[in-house]
This record gives C-alpha cells, sequence and structure tokens, in this order.
C-alpha cells in the first residue's frame, strides 16, 4: 500500500515509493538504475525520464504540475528522488496522466476539503486496506 | 503529511477513539465503509455527512478522494509498491 506519503504517510503519489529497477522522478529528474543489491522496483518494467520518449515525459511533467507544493517531495524517494508509484504507470502514459492529474485536480484549494481532510481521508484508506504505502 | 504524528497514530490504533471533530468522525466513518464494502453504503450515509456540514461538492470530494486512494493502494499492492 502507498502513501502520497500517505497513511502512513499521506501526501502525493509523488510521495508514494516503492522499489523501482529505473525510478522515474516526478521532478522529471532522471533516474538511475539500481544496483541488484539495493534495487528498488516494481514488479513490472518501468520506464524512467531518461529513457522516456516525448509522449511520457509530457505525462509525467503534466500531472506533477497539478500537484499541491507541500506534496512535491516523496516521503519515500526512491534512489533518485522520484515516485515509483507514478513510474509504475509509464508503460501506459496516457493513465499516467489521467490516473495522478485526478489526483491533483482533487486537491485544489478550491474545492471544499482542507488539507487535514485530505489527510484523515487517505490514512484511513491505507490503515483500513493495511496497506503500508 | 500534515497532520501531526500523534493523530495518525490515534487513527491508524483505534480511529473511534482518536481526538477528531463530530464532522470528521462522520466523514472516517463513511471512508472506512465505502473502503470495506462501497455496497453497504445507503443514502442514509449521505444524509449524515449532510447534517454535518458537508455539501454535495465536498461529500463527492469525500467520495472521489477516498476512491482514488483505494486505487493507488491497489496498485501499489499488486504492483509490489513499497513492498519488501
Amino acid at each position: 500500500m502507498v502513501g502520497w506519503g500517505f497513511p502512513l504517510q499521506i501526501a502525493s503519489p509523488n510521495t508514494l515509493w516503492g522499489r523501482v529497477v529505473r525510478q522515474c522522478t516526478l521532478s522529471g529528474e532522471t533516474t538511475g538504475t539500481l544496483g541488484k543489491d539495493n534495487l528498488l522496483m516494481t514488479w513490472i518494467r518501468t520506464i524512467s525520464r531518461s529513457e522516456a520518449d516525448e509522449k511520457l515525459l509530457k505525462a509525467m511533467e503534466g500531472q506533477r504540475a497539478l500537484y499541491p507544493v507541500e506534496y512535491a517531495t516523496p516521503v519515500h524517494p526512491d534512489a533518485s528522488g522520484g515516485s515509483t508509484i507514478v513510474g509504475s504507470h509509464s508503460l501506459i502514459p496516457d493513465a499516467l496522466y489521467h490516473a495522478f492529474a485526478t489526483f491533483g485536480a482533487l486537491m485544489s484549494p478550491e474545492l471544499p476539503l482542507s488539507r487535514r481532510q485530505h489527510e484523515m481521508i487517505t490514512t484511513m484508506v491505507s490503515v483500513t486496506n493495511r496497506c503500508k504505502y | 503529511m500534515t497532520l501531526d504524528k500523534e493523530l495518525v497514530e490515534a487513527l491508524e490504533k483505534d480511529y473511534t477513539t482518536a481526538p477528531i471533530t463530530p464532522q470528521e468522525r462522520v466523514m472516517v466513518d463513511y471512508v472506512v465503509k465505502l473502503t470495506k464494502d462501497a455496497t453497504k453504503c445507503w443514502k442514509d450515509d449521505i444524509e449524515g455527512l449532510r447534517a454535518v456540514g458537508f455539501d454535495d461538492r465536498g461529500i463527492l470530494q469525500i467520495t472521489l478522494v477516498a476512491s482514488w486512494f483505494n486505487y493507488i493502494n491497489r496498485v501499489a499492492d499488486a504492483l509490489g509498491v513499497g513492498r519488501e
């Protein structure tokens, strides 16, 4: 389970970290291939920013632009400081963009809920799901 | 995360005894129900949220944030994100 940095670290998908062979950074920075002994990897292949084509780069940058500033820093960063949960979507750029842009839209300060309420909701979802993320 | 550590720990341990407001309690009850089995949610739950001050836009936002995070939890667990 994840945390956007949530639940157990709520925050943003940018802060949901996991393990990926090649970490995609939400910041758009290059992700590196980690050594075998300390791989942070998902169980499927992911595409790093450095290897991303124009469509994937646009998806990564587009969704990130919608995130609240306070959630920009991963709670559980990978070796490159990127987000594993976002990177886990990298094989389908359109899904990556729409999934995380939805989250960004839901965090808008123009909507009724406060940041405290956002975090309370996400914390309880992860606790209920017994998800460590 | 901007919630203080003590509150997060209280929510994790037993949210029914956590130091949250009555409005927050109704919201969290709804979120937990939705997460466990959304078919158990009924009109009464929506009326309960309205009764403590949430308008329909707020209720939609609660529902979407909770549902989105359930999606993320599923993806993370299924693909090994954050797992050993």
